[in-house]
């Protein structure tokens, strides 16, 4: 049986890193992690501060560095996770930034070594791809 | 929860689908994908829903 541990649920980006994690799982004998947008995203900060999630160097960058944490463990990558808000969206504009996003995704693929994307169904308004704008909402809330 | 910009229509929901799925076919190595119905999604929630909508 394979054993997958799922980066995410082992701690969010911001309390645990990659550098952690990843040993972590190794030493645990899980056989190969599931790799989440989120711990990318937050990675690729270590590369340049200001990155957010269009930064495609950056993420490439953060790419590459897990795939070198996962070959010091010898674990394998069997996705990246998760290409949210995609399906079903009305508005053709708000569709075809998810499929230039899908481009990234490929070439994000490549660099981990897998060759599998996991797509949950849709969640929410397309109006709340927009992360900036959801914090803010949260942040007036609590306000 | 506002749906509003989204829809439950089931054939523009496959066709978003296979588009992936046509995009990762051209790809080398073809990238697969993994098509999962969250219990909180918006139209699809069921797990079964998943395979009916990967059927087609």
């Amino acid at each position: 049986m394979t054993c997958t541990a799922v980066l995410t649920e082992v701690g969010r980006a911001w309390v645990h890193e990659l550098d952690v994690k990843i040993p972590e799982a190794g030493k645990a004998g899980f056989q190969g992690i599931e790799v989440f947008w989120e711990d990318l995203v937050y990675a690729a900060k270590r590369f340049d501060s200001a990155a957010t999630e269009t930064s495609e160097g950056p993420i490439l960058q953060a790419a590459k560095w897990v795939r070198e944490l996962c070959d010091k463990e010898g674990l394998e990558i069997f996705v990246l996770q998760p290409f949210m808000n995609y399906d079903g969206l009305l508005d053709p504009k708000a569709h075809d930034l998810m499929i230039k996003k899908l481009h990234l995704w490929f070439k994000i693929a490549k660099v981990l070594g897998t060759e599998m994307i996991q797509v949950p169904s849709q969640v929410l308004n397309f109006v709340y791809l927009e992360f900036t704008s959801f914090v803010f909402d949260l942040d007036f809330t609590f306000r | 929860m506002n749906l509003e910009g989204t829809t439950a229509d089931e054939d523009k929901i496959v066709a978003d689908i296979r588009e992936l799925g046509e995009l990762g076919l051209k790809e080398n190595p073809p990238i697969r994908f993994a098509y999962e119905a969250l219990a909180w999604g918006a139209h699809l929630d069921l797990w079964a829903l998943s395979s009916i909508h990967s059927a087609k």
